[in-house]
């Protein structure tokens, strides 16, 4: 199919011509000489030295002198001087034939105050009309974490960061004002313009600052990437001045903040046979005998946590050199990451350089590139498996096996397919390494007052290179005859993203008297490309240098197999402002994004928004009241899209399956092909309405307070819609669902200092309602599987997302009167298969019996309210600054309860069930062991599962010094700081498993849907830490 | 010069307008569409395949999934106990204690699996007559989707009845205009679609080698004269009678496409596979290691049924999960001296417990009768010991012509001609005084 040649076209180079084209005219200049001189002084009239004095677009420039003079020799008798001096607003001023020029130079206030960066631009932080937090960059680097974003939790309200596991290298959950959809609920990321969802290629020590744009009159400038929030990332540039060369480093070692009680051996046995007896099982005579000795003995037996886990080292270096002269900068880092993980095996390591530059070409036009390189490797372990492997293996096995020098092999025989953990743990080390490279080079070219004065024009190019290699090599092993790998097979597979960006647009400025004006507006093009290939090849030797599919040793069998994507998103967007007398504040913006994800003719969508704010304190009424600083009110309303949604990217189209249907006519393999997935046309953009309020209260100078209240509707939700089974095909995507969130946001800052001593106290708490209002017509989207028992997450009308619901239970039967009296209408037991020390499930709806009917709401893993709080001291050089993070109403839905907790005996029990209920124990609350449990007390999902997952975490105290100037002069440094550092050091719960924090995400395949599904993930490790940070 | 400058300019941003709206008109790549897909007579069929896919898919490799025929055709009688560990699969339990609810697995998964194959049939039964192949292949393709379409009306009537009768693709939302039909007319669906499978399939003898193990005229007409005799017995609104079961009967006897195997022995051996008493068969094969549990094409019966402990058989470590222990009342059912015992039951107590000229060992913890099914033994030199447990290639005798015969005499009998209908009935009992497990010389 022939293509048009616009297609054809790089859809950047009408960038890069236009953008050379204004070069080329903006070096185009006269030839006559003559001198032109004057005076710079300030507003005051005193006289400026050192200010410079610049002809526009020529390399003549001067400084004034002591006495603020200047001469300056000009090749031509018309141009435009600019006069530029540290912290005064540079100002121009055109000439046309004058010998002598003076200049006032105004005080600029935009120095003073800061700016915030909100997309294609950048407003002073009193002209916000939107929702908007700030996070500086010395607030990033407090956590000993890969992650460049994990130091923002706990301080931005609204802004929910949470660890989805304490692996090294695994990814943060970041929840923007709550969960807005049952899709993708992650926030995009602009780096420096350059719009992405996944900033790993950047460090902490890469970020100057962080703003997160919360709420849709902010967000609705990125129109369709804006629905969970923008997290817009400022990287560090270079600055001019001497070359300037800093040193930061920390190394410290990882801990497990606790181990499970868990069953010794002597316990287990007692437990076992009884729960064999109770279930009326079967236990042969080797069984028996191996349990009635080890009781005889009271041997311990294997502790498998200890097997697998292990304290881990962490380190890190980053080196960064600075500096610039004559309007050019640069700025270069290097760094190197490696934390190895508690899970033996597990670990993570990365090589990281980033180069950028700023180059003023021309006084109007500036050049910036900015590349960045990670190279990074994570052992991808089965780490979930081996924990709660870990817990569930039985501790009469032993680890290792003397007898015959080898692994040992499972005493008991599981339904669960358990193997031997510290041999899975020892040999992963090769089972899943994952490599990756990736490489974003980012450019821009900024001119100023193109053709007229107060036009600006921007023009931005990104390339993102991701390079992902997967290898993984299962080693042959023999423990007994269903535990074990008699053929060595190796996988082998390559990704590749290619993602294309070019934006361009125009901002103009214009003041008329009490009125400013600016308008912006500017066109932007992605594209995403991915493809995959790979192959797995078996019977290849165990020597690492060997693991390539060409050594494979068995002659057939080599499997390939590949896949690739592509989609485009074009978008247009304007703003415009409008302020009256500093005082009123108006903001509107609009965008139409289009995006081949979908069918011609549903590809676009438009996201307007408005928003205003009033500076109160401008007014006569608040001007006189000296303790208030500042008092402004914020209001406005949007509309965003949710790009990630969809996740396809032809989910409109009919597709055929193909592979995977296979049959054999003749003794050969056929394949079979259909259209598995009955296609709609019709699917579209997922968007959310979201309004705002919001209040910003600064007063005595010290104490800032800011408070937001927000409703986010999602609309259109994209949902695989529940089909009856006798439809017999997978239903695909469509806009059905509808979510609300509710929230309030409240951030408090104090900041005093008394003498040497300093302070300040940052407290922010968010409140979120989540309220699904539609699924179409299913009655329920049932998620969040267990093992052994009925899933327990439901997405319903009038509920969280994914909100759990089983039996609630009212204790056990403690004797016979409990149990006889637990009778209907028709004098039938309710729970007929129940014994005595068995779980009571309460009939809610009276029916005389137990079933589904009776399940109901058992709590939500959202939070009802997250709180940081923030502590910082100071005293002389010392500091100490502390952080908390609290989660309060969450609920955790155990995976482990089935398993360990549970009351049947396919696993090793916890040592709680030593205190079962027992004829001779007949108060116990904990329900009896049965290996056939018929009361289903451990797979019927219950109010057992659901425990409480509230948490106070103090997640970091950090202890500094900085060297006093003049010593660290003496030793030939700029600066030199240390500082001790404890991360995690405590977290307060009710919860059982390991780690609260770390179970919100448990369910790796789940998200949102099944969040709080803890499936016993990987827990954050207590981190000790020490470190330097030197200048030179 | 400068005007001009700023015509280029925003000429170029027009440019940028125009040029991308195309951009979003995406070809799918590495995606097969399904517009024109049938019109390649290789893809349409692959469409077919798919049909037969998910008959196998049952007995294969179905995550945890597992539904057997004998589930429900064997565990539910006196003919076998559940086997395997006492709280092994408990849904088992609860099928042969008819408590079984829409949770129990292998009826959820037999009701999904099912109608995923009755989509598949109809998305060929719809699409493929507007496809432009070859008028012969197509006729056949159709044929095939008819016959797998019966298939699933057969099995849904006899095990659920009251089922929602599909006949075309249903789209994610008219779905709700399908009617629950009755179990008659889940039978007469079968009927129609076994029909119209036998008009328009060949004789078996018409396929080629690469083709054996489709459906054939004879697998339809069986298959008709099975439904027929299930609606006869237990469909009150039937209006079928016994001389349309001759009818088909007769038209298989007359084809001459079939004849008893000449030893009863190898019947369900891999030697038996497809022989002249084959009317139709699930096709398993094994692949051997190359095997993917995800593509699975080979049966994971033997291993489900299998004895569960080692055992060295061929030098290759067999093992199983013990399901499906034949009671020693279906034994007492064979007189004395019957040879098909043997090709029926092993275990302990039969003949020292010796199968395939290996003495077992077994595993009396996890036997719920000392017996196990000899039609599903591992083979030698079976691929499914080990962990490839899906890869046993001994196919799934569905229906032989014994059964014709036995239809047959029955059909006869019924019509008042019990002569006749003893011909027949001897026919098959001198097959079995024909058995013999070495090679005669």
């Amino acid at each position: 199919m022939p293509r048009k040649l616009s297609q054809l076209l790089p859809q950047t180079t009408w960038i890069w011509v236009t953008s050379l084209l204004v070069l080329f005219w903006s070096q185009s200049q006269g030839q006559t000489e003559r001198i032109v001189s004057g005076t710079v002084s300030d507003e005051s009239k005193l006289p400026l030295p050192g200010a410079t004095v610049k002809v526009l677009d020529t390399k003549t420039a001067t400084v004034t002198d002591q006495n603020g003079n200047f001469n300056l020799k000009l090749s031509s008798t018309s141009g435009t001087l600019i006069f530029s001096y540290t912290g005064m607003i540079t100002k121009r001023v055109k000439f046309d034939g004058q010998n002598h020029i003076d200049v006032t130079l105004e005080a600029d206030s935009k120095t003073l105050e800061a700016v915030v960066v909100v997309g294609y631009g950048s407003v002073k932080k009193s002209d916000i009309t939107g929702s908007v937090a700030s996070v500086k960059a010395d607030q990033l680097t407090q956590l000993s974490s890969s992650s460049p974003l994990v130091g923002l939790q706990g301080k931005a309200a609204g802004v929910n960061v949470v660890n989805t596991s304490g692996e090294p290298g695994s990814p943060l959950a970041i929840r923007i004002r709550g969960v807005g959809t049952i899709n993708n609920s992650n926030p995009v990321y602009v780096v420096d313009g350059y719009i992405t969802s996944n900033i790993d290629y950047l460090t902490a020590s890469d970020i100057e600052r962080i703003e997160v744009l919360k709420d849709a009159s902010a967000t609705a400038i990125y129109g369709s990437r804006g629905a969970n929030g923008v997290i817009v990332v400022s990287t560090k540039k270079g600055k001019s001045g001497p070359v300037k060369l800093e040193v930061e480093s920390y190394a410290g070692v990882q801990r497990m903040s606790g181990i499970i009680p868990m069953a010794d051996a002597t316990e287990f046995a007692t437990l076992y046979k009884e729960a064999i007896a109770n279930g009326n099982g079967f236990l042969n005579a080797q069984e028996s005998a191996i349990l009635n000795y080890v009781e005889q003995n009271k041997f311990k037996g294997t502790d498998w946590q200890r097997e697998v886990l292990q304290p881990a080292p962490i380190q890190n270096y980053q080196i960064t050199m600075n500096g610039g002269k004559d309007g050019n900068s640069y700025f270069v880092t290097g760094g190197y990451f490696n934390q190895q993980g508690l899970v033996k095996n597990s670990g993570f390591k990365r090589y990281n350089v980033r180069f950028n530059t700023l180059n003023n070409l021309t006084d109007r036009i500036k050049f910036t590139s900015d590349i960045a390189f990670a190279n990074s490797f994570k052992n991808n372990t089965n780490s979930t498996n081996i924990l709660l492997n870990a817990m569930r293996m039985d501790p009469i096995t032993a680890a290792w096996d003397n007898n015959v020098n080898f692994y040992g092999s499972k005493f008991i025989e599981s339904t669960g397919g358990l193997s031997n953990p510290a041999l899975h743990a020892d040999r992963q080390s090769v089972t899943g390494l994952n490599y990756t490279n990736r490489i974003v080079g980012n450019f821009s070219l900024e001119f100023k007052d193109l053709f007229i004065n107060g036009l600006d024009f921007v023009t931005r190019t990104s390339g993102d290179l991701n390079l992902n290699h997967g290898k993984g090599y299962t080693g042959t092993y023999f423990l007994n005859a269903t535990d074990q790998v008699l053929e060595s097979s190796l996988y082998d597979n390559q990704s590749r993203n290619t993602n294309m960006m070019a934006s361009g647009y125009l901002t103009y400025k214009k003041s008329i008297g009490v009125n400013d004006f600016s308008i912006m507006g500017g066109s932007e093009y992605q594209t995403f490309k991915n493809d995959f290939l790979g192959g797995t090849a078996f019977d290849i030797a165990d020597d690492p240098s060997l693991y390539y599919i060409n050594l494979s040793r068995r002659p057939t069998g080599d499997q390939a197999s590949g896949d690739a994507s592509e989609y485009r998103l074009l978008s247009y967007f304007t703003r415009a402002n409008y302020s009256y007398k500093d005082k009123y504040f108006l903001t509107g913006t609009f965008r139409a994004d289009g995006s081949s994800k979908f069918k011609s003719g549903n590809q676009w969508g438009f996201f307007p928004s408005f928003s205003l704010a009033w500076d109160a304190k401008k007014e006569s009424f608040l001007s006189g009241i000296e303790f208030i600083n500042s008092l402004k009110l914020r209001g406005g309303w949007g509309k965003v899209g949710n790009e990630g949604s969809l996740t396809t990217a032809y989910g409109y189209a009919n597709l055929i399956d193909s592979r995977n249907y296979a049959y054999s006519f003749g003794g050969a393999m056929v394949n079979g092909s259909y259209p598995r997935t009955i296609s709609n046309s019709s699917i579209q953009w997922e968007s959310t309405n979201s309004s705002n309020i919001g209040l910003d209260l600064r007063v005595l100078s010290k104490l800032s307070f800011t408070a937001d209240a927000f409703t986010r509707k999602t609309v259109d939700m994209i949902l695989v819609p529940t089909i009856p089974a006798y439809v017999g095909a997978d239903a695909t995507f469509a806009n059905i669902g509808s979510v609300e969130n509710k929230g309030l946001e409240l951030s408090l800052d104090w900041n005093d200092k008394k003498g040497d001593f300093s302070y300040g106290i940052g407290v922010n708490t968010t409140f979120v309602k989540n309220n699904v209002t539609s699924i179409g017509t299913a009655s329920a989207i049932i998620s969040g599987g267990l093992f052994w028992s009925d899933p327990i997450s439901y997405t319903e009308v009038g509920k969280e997302i994914g909100y759990f619901k089983g039996f609630k239970t009212d204790g056990i039967f403690n004797n016979q009167q409990e149990l006889d009296a637990y009778k209907n209408g028709q004098g039938l037991p309710i729970q007929p298969r129940a014994s005595l020390g068995d779980v009571k499930f309460v009939d809610l709806n009276s029916d005389g019996k137990i079933d589904n009917a009776d399940k109901t709401f058992l709590g939500s893993a959202f939070p009802t309210f997250t709180s940081g709080i923030n502590l910082n001291f100071g005293y002389k050089n010392f500091y100490l600054t502390t952080y908390a993070f609290i989660s309060k109403g969450n609920k955790i839905a155990n995976g482990a309860y089935p398993l360990i907790y549970g009351s049947d005996a396919k696993d090793n029990f916890s040592k709680e069930q030593m205190n079962r209920w027992t004829p001779q124990n007949p108060n116990s609350n904990i329900p009896r062991v049965t290996s056939a449990d018929p009361n289903r007390n451990s797979t019927a999902t219950s109010d057992l599962y659901v425990e409480d997952g509230s948490f106070v975490k103090i997640k970091n105290i950090q202890l500094g010094y900085l060297l006093p100037q003049r010593i660290a002069k003496q030793l030939r440094f700029s600066s030199f700081r240390i500082f001790a550092s404890v991360d995690n050091l405590h977290t307060f719960t009710k919860y059982r498993g390991w780690d609260p924090e770390a179970a919100r995400y448990g369910s790796s395949a789940g998200g949102d849907i099944s969040a709080g599904v803890d499936s016993w993930n990987y827990p954050m490790s207590r981190n000790i830490t020490g470190g330097v940070k030197i200048s030179f | 010069m400068r005007h001009y400058i700023k015509y280029l300019f925003f000429g170029s941003l027009l440019f940028l307008a125009n040029s991308c709206r195309e951009a979003l008109d995406l070809t799918p790549v590495a995606a097969r569409t399904a517009d024109g897909f049938l019109n390649d007579p290789k893809n349409a069929v692959e469409a077919v395949n798919a049909c037969y896919y998910q008959l196998l898919r049952l007995q294969e490799f179905n995550e945890n999934n597992h539904t057997h025929d004998y589930f429900f055709g064997d565990l539910t009688t006196f003919d076998s106990q559940i086997g395997s560990t006492p709280n092994d699969f408990s849904d088992l339990q609860r099928l042969t204690e008819w408590t079984m609810n829409n949770t129990n697995v292998p009826a959820r998964t037999l009701w999904s699996v099912g109608y995923q194959g009755v989509h598949n049939a109809n998305y060929v039964i719809t699409s493929l007559p507007d496809a432009t192949i070859d008028a012969n292949l197509k006729s056949r393709l159709m044929g095939e989707a008819y016959f797998c379409r019966g298939y699933w009306y057969l099995r849904f009537a006899t095990l659920f009845g009251n089922v929602p009768i599909v006949t075309t693709r249903l789209s994610t939302t008219d779905f709700k205009d399908a009617k629950k039909g009755t179990i008659h007319d889940a039978f007469e669906q079968a009927v129609a679609d076994f029909k119209k499978a036998a008009e328009l399939l060949p004789e078996k003898s018409a396929y080629s080698a690469a083709d054996i193990g489709r459906a054939s005229k004879g697998a339809a007409r069986g298959f008709l004269a099975r439904t027929l005799m299930y609606q006869i017995g237990f469909d009150k609104q039937n209006t079928h009678t016994w001389q349309e079961v001759l009818d088909e009967t007769t038209k298989i006897i007359n084809s001459s496409q079939y004849s008893l195997a000449a030893n009863y022995a190898t019947i369900f051996e891999t030697e038996g596979e497809n022989n002249n008493e084959s009317i139709f068969e699930l096709q398993a094969t094994s692949l051997g290691n190359a095997e993917r549990a995800t593509d699975a094409i080979g049966s994971h019966s033997p291993t489900c049924q299998g004895v569960r402990t080692n055992n060295l058989l061929a030098g290759v470590i067999v093992w199983g999960w013990g399901y499906n222990n034949p009671t020693q009342d279906l034994v007492n059912e064979f007189e004395a001296g019957d040879p098909r015992l043997s090709s029926t039951v092993f275990g302990k107590p039969h003949n020292n417990g010796i199968v395939y000229g290996a003495s077992f060992n077994y595993d009396i913890g996890t036997e719920w009768t000392p017996y196990h099914n000899r039609k599903a033994a591992k083979t030698p030199g079976d691929a499914s010991g080990g962990f490839g447990w899906w890869r046993n290639g001994n196919n799934i005798r569905q229906m032989r012509y014994a059964e014709i015969l036995l239809m047959h005499a029955e059909a006869l009998y019924n019509t008042n001609s019990e002569g006749p209908a003893r011909t027949y009935l001897n026919m098959i009992r001198k097959q079995s005084e024909k058995q013999h497990f070495c090679p005669r010389v």
